[in-house]
């Protein structure tokens, strides 16, 4: 009835029954292994542990492997959909299946999903922190995005951008795409070609994959006198846009052009930007929803005087929006709070500096304010969370030195946040999510799908 | 009042007393299985739901599942069951609520812990034809986490995967991609 076989290195195996699904047990001389390398070695003989209690049993129980234990590609793509970008990058060489699967843009918006939904937001979630100092290149470090935890640093020159570039500036995170302009100050001071003075790079910092968009040749003297840039989603068919608009003073003129990745190549749009308008860099990122927002003076000569300027990236065309009403001389940013296009106002509490923050009501036709809360403290505001916390800067947590806080609006708690510190005088976050967009290479997906 | 009292005795006994449905695995193996916990298991609901009728006792053959599986698949949709009653009732309570919480991870976490890679992907095969949702999301969960700081050899061996790539296509692969395979746990 029962019948051994050996295994070799003091191992028998010894079938209990006959019938057509027989367990197995183990006879070992060998008291005390590991759990682990017992399995490496059964599974050559294609056998599995079927019980785990191998201490408590004089026996362990074994069964014989399914030939076939394939998990049906629909799990297979599950599973994967839920791992982080590190995993999957390094998972691409697993064979030509998987390589094409991750590459896929169905596959990838899945995984985009998943990592954005409520659940697992904050683990898909990183934040990337700018130092600057006045006399040094400013700095990047990478960190998770509830505790500020340091994960790495990120030389942004020379690898993302040429060795003369000093300073960088953020201008979106979409998707997971962090869109970066850096300025070469000797390229244009009395340069024959000033408009190369500026880098514009796409950047996945999940997959480290970067993008510097081309430049577009000029006529001579082409030397806009002011220069601001947008990034985001054309939602419509899906592309990702950088809005470059140039005004000149001598022409009295705007000139704005249009990138897409998908085709990498600029486009000049008509516009028809009034050239009375003054406009402002953005502090914070200011996409949301297939639209970017700038702060403007439609009066050049009206400083006093401000508007919020969005710009469609589908149809590509501009529109005014008011400020809240007693705020239009004051409002001095604009921030995405929570899925909705914010202001920050600063305000004086009794001569304290306070920031009041008023965010837009999504309405078609017209637009409406509500104040959401004030900071009843002399801190501007680095980084609105997800969560509803505040990043602030920290002049007042030690006078001394620059520390980080996290401010609770809801309880007006404050936490501080440790960051190392080297003396910076100014700090700038960006939060993105990780994705597996790709920069580069879209030909290529579509390329690899038209061979297979 | 004596009478009342009798008869809300004889009601919490049939109560306590839930109908069973039988589950025969294909290897032979015979469960009693409470019909809420059954129920889970959409295969069987939907069979309920077409059929209209209401089963004393019922046997019903499960072709593609083991008797081990099944096991496995009962103990964890009892207690899932179980933890979502008592989810329900903390609601409101933060500190309960996080309390369930805590208990349900940690119960989650010992009963991966002691499947083998087998075993997880025998249940997932199991859990994917009894139609389960609740459980296949955990077990696509637990086998993420197991493989996602394992070697790309690991992996292979794991989904039973052969690799198609010539040396030099996978040495191309490695390297633009240096970085993702830093800091991967030792097979």
């Amino acid at each position: 009835m029962a019948s051994s076989k050996a295994v070799g290195l003091n191992l028998t195996i010894k079938a209990l029954t006959n019938e057509s699904y027989p367990e197995y047990c183990l006879m070992s001389k060998v008291k005390h292994f590991r759990k682990a390398s017992l399995q490496k070695i059964l599974i050559k003989f294609k056998f599995t542990i079927s019980n785990t209690f191998l201490y408590s049993q004089p026996v362990v129980k074994l069964r014989m492997l399914s030939p076939l234990l394939h998990l049906p590609e629909d799990l297979v793509t599950e599973i994967l959909s839920t791992l982080p970008v590190k995993s999957l990058m390094r998972f691409k060489s697993v064979s030509k299946a998987w390589y094409a699967l991750i590459r896929n843009p169905y596959f990838m918006t899945k995984h985009h999903t998943f990592a954005i939904s409520d659940h697992n937001r904050n683990d898909y979630r990183r934040v990337i922190l700018e130092r600057c100092r006045a006399t040094t290149t400013p700095r990047f470090s990478m960190h998770s995005n509830d505790t500020l935890e340091l994960s790495g640093h990120v030389h942004l020159v020379p690898q993302l951008f040429s060795e003369d570039i000093n300073p960088v500036f953020f201008f979106g995170s979409c998707n997971g795409i962090v869109c970066l302009v850096g300025i070469a100050p000797e390229r244009f001071y009395g340069a024959p070609d000033p408009d190369r003075g500026w880098e514009i790079v796409l950047w996945n910092p999940a997959t480290r994959e970067s993008k510097r968009l081309p430049f577009v040749p000029r006529p001579p003297r082409f030397c806009p006198t002011f220069i601001d840039f947008g990034f985001g989603i054309d939602l419509n068919i899906n592309d990702f846009k950088v809005v470059k608009i140039m005004y000149f003073d001598s022409l009295r003129h705007y000139q704005v052009e249009v990138y897409n990745l998908t085709t990498d190549s600029w486009r000049v749009i008509d516009a028809s930007l009034n050239s009375a308008y003054f406009m402002k860099w953005p502090h914070f990122p200011s996409y949301l929803n297939g639209f970017y927002y700038w702060l403007i003076c439609p009066e050049r000569r009206d400083r006093g005087h401000r508007l919020l300027l969005s710009f469609d990236m589908s149809n590509e065309m501009f529109r005014e929006i008011m400020l809240p009403d007693d705020t239009r001389s004051l409002v001095q940013h604009i921030a995405i709070i929570n899925d909705s296009v914010a202001v920050i106002v600063p305000a004086y509490n009794a001569g304290i500096l306070a920031y009041d923050i008023w965010v837009m009501n999504e309405s078609t036709v017209e637009s409406s304010w509500t104040k959401l809360f004030t900071i009843e403290l002399p801190s501007l505001p680095l980084q609105f969370r997800d969560d509803g916390l505040i990043v602030l800067s920290g002049h007042h947590c030690d006078p001394d030195k620059e520390c980080l806080v996290l401010f609770d609006p809801r309880t007006r708690e404050l936490k501080n946040l440790p960051i190392y510190d080297d003396g910076s005088e100014m700090f700038q976050l960006v939060s993105y999510t990780e994705s597996l967009v790709l920069v580069n290479g879209w030909r290529n997906v579509l390329e690899q799908q038209d061979t297979s | 009042m004596a009478d009342d009292g009798v008869n809300t005795k004889v009601e919490a006994v049939s109560k306590a007393t839930t109908e069973t449905i039988e589950l025969r695995t294909e290897d032979g193996g015979v469960f009693d299985v409470d019909k809420p916990v059954a129920m889970e298991f959409l295969i069987l609901k939907s069979f309920y739901e077409d059929e209209g009728r209401v089963f004393d006792k019922t046997s019903i053959r499960l072709p593609n599942v083991k008797q081990l599986e099944l096991s496995k698949v009962i103990e964890y949709c009892t207690r899932a069951l179980e933890f979502g009653a008592k989810s329900a009732a903390a609601a409101g309570d933060k500190d309960a609520e996080r309390m369930v919480r805590q208990e349900r991870e940690g119960f989650e976490a010992e009963f991966v812990d002691e499947l083998s890679n087998e075993m997880l992907k025998e249940l997932i095969l199991a859990v994917n034809f009894l139609d389960i949702k609740e459980m296949l999301d955990f077990l696509i969960r637990s086998v993420a986490n197991r493989i996602r700081n394992r070697s790309v050899a690991y992996v292979r061996q794991f989904f039973d995967i052969e690799n198609d790539f010539t040396p030099q296509e996978e040495d191309q692969i490695h390297q633009e991609n240096a970085w993702a395979f830093e800091g991967v746990d030792a097979d």
